[in-house]
């Protein structure tokens, strides 16, 4: 099934794709897209199940470290050609559709 | 052995109950005695009490009592006498919401199937976690928003895998029984 490509993924992908080979933690993608942890989750599910995109859980000692775990998302080796083949074949977002993103995520 | 944390949230959830049960005592008491105002007064005075109470002692089984109720406290009617009104009802409502959200998130994380909704739970965690304060009232009421989403996702994806087994179990038995005969 094609992946759809709303505003949110290609911010996501774009985020991504800024070192593909780079790994990148729920806190960081939020900082760096501007998205809720929320709204960023089942697109990052979506573009896993796609193939695009692989995860692992961080490998430390909660304890040792006094924090949770955190999961790293990055591309997989087919993933970033298709996600940059995708930002490019995608229609640039208008500003009226990224004001409105903007106040959704502010209201939310 | 029960440790020192089971004892403080034992002795929180007296304490609320006390708190609540004196609150519900005095609302009846005010009302047969004196005139609607003061009632009304002493009910706003006691339900804000209960409020700042449960949200402290509720938090105390996770995050450590004297951290929360300082949090909660010095959010609450200080900053307020101070006048930064807004600031200060913000701040108490944020430290509400992701106190209450955080309460939510496992009884969510049980609607997706097991593997899925415990993955979805320790992601929650650990941002909410490492999250600024301000920071984590917004993401925890994104998180209970766009859960339906999730669940959903997360449902689909199992079954369909479940039905990506079933077929590619159902073809190899087919080619077994190809060889077999």
């Amino acid at each position: 099934m094609a992946l759809r490509m709303t505003v949110q993924t290609l911010l996501i992908l774009q985020a991504l794709l800024r070192d593909p080979g780079r790994e990148l933690y729920g806190l960081e993608l939020s900082e760096e897209t501007g998205l809720l942890p929320g709204t960023a989750y089942p697109i990052l599910l979506r573009l896993e199940n796609e193939g695009w995109v692989t995860s692992r859980w961080e490998d430390i000692d909660p304890k040792v470290e006094k924090r949770p775990a955190r999961r790293y998302y990055r591309f997989t080796a087919s993933g970033a050609a298709e996600a940059s083949a995708a930002c490019a074949a995608a229609k640039r977002p208008s500003r009226s559709a990224l004001r409105r993103l903007a106040q959704e995520d502010g209201a939310a | 052995m029960r440790s020192a944390r089971t004892y403080v949230h034992i002795a929180c959830s007296a304490a609320r109950g006390v708190v609540i049960g004196v609150a519900i005592c005095g609302c009846y008491t005010v009302i047969n005695a004196v005139d609607r105002t003061a009632a009304i007064v002493f009910i706003y005075i006691a339900a804000s009490t209960v409020s700042v109470t449960y949200t402290a002692v509720s938090a105390s089984g996770r995050d450590g009592i004297s951290r929360k109720v300082a949090s909660v406290l010095h959010k609450m009617p200080v900053r307020r006498l101070a006048g930064d009104a807004d600031e200060g009802h913000r701040s108490l409502h944020d430290a509400i919401t992701t106190t209450v959200a955080r309460r939510a998130l496992p009884a969510v994380a049980r609607l997706m199937p097991a593997a899925a909704g415990r993955r979805w739970l320790a992601e929650t965690e650990s941002f909410l976690f490492e999250a600024a304060p301000e920071q984590c009232a917004k993401a925890s009421r994104n998180y209970l928003i766009t859960t339906p989403q999730v669940i959903t996702g997360a449902w689909a994806s199992y079954l369909a895998r479940r039905a990506q087994l079933v077929i590619s179990g159902r073809t190899s038995a087919g080619h077994r029984d190809g060889t077999s005969h």
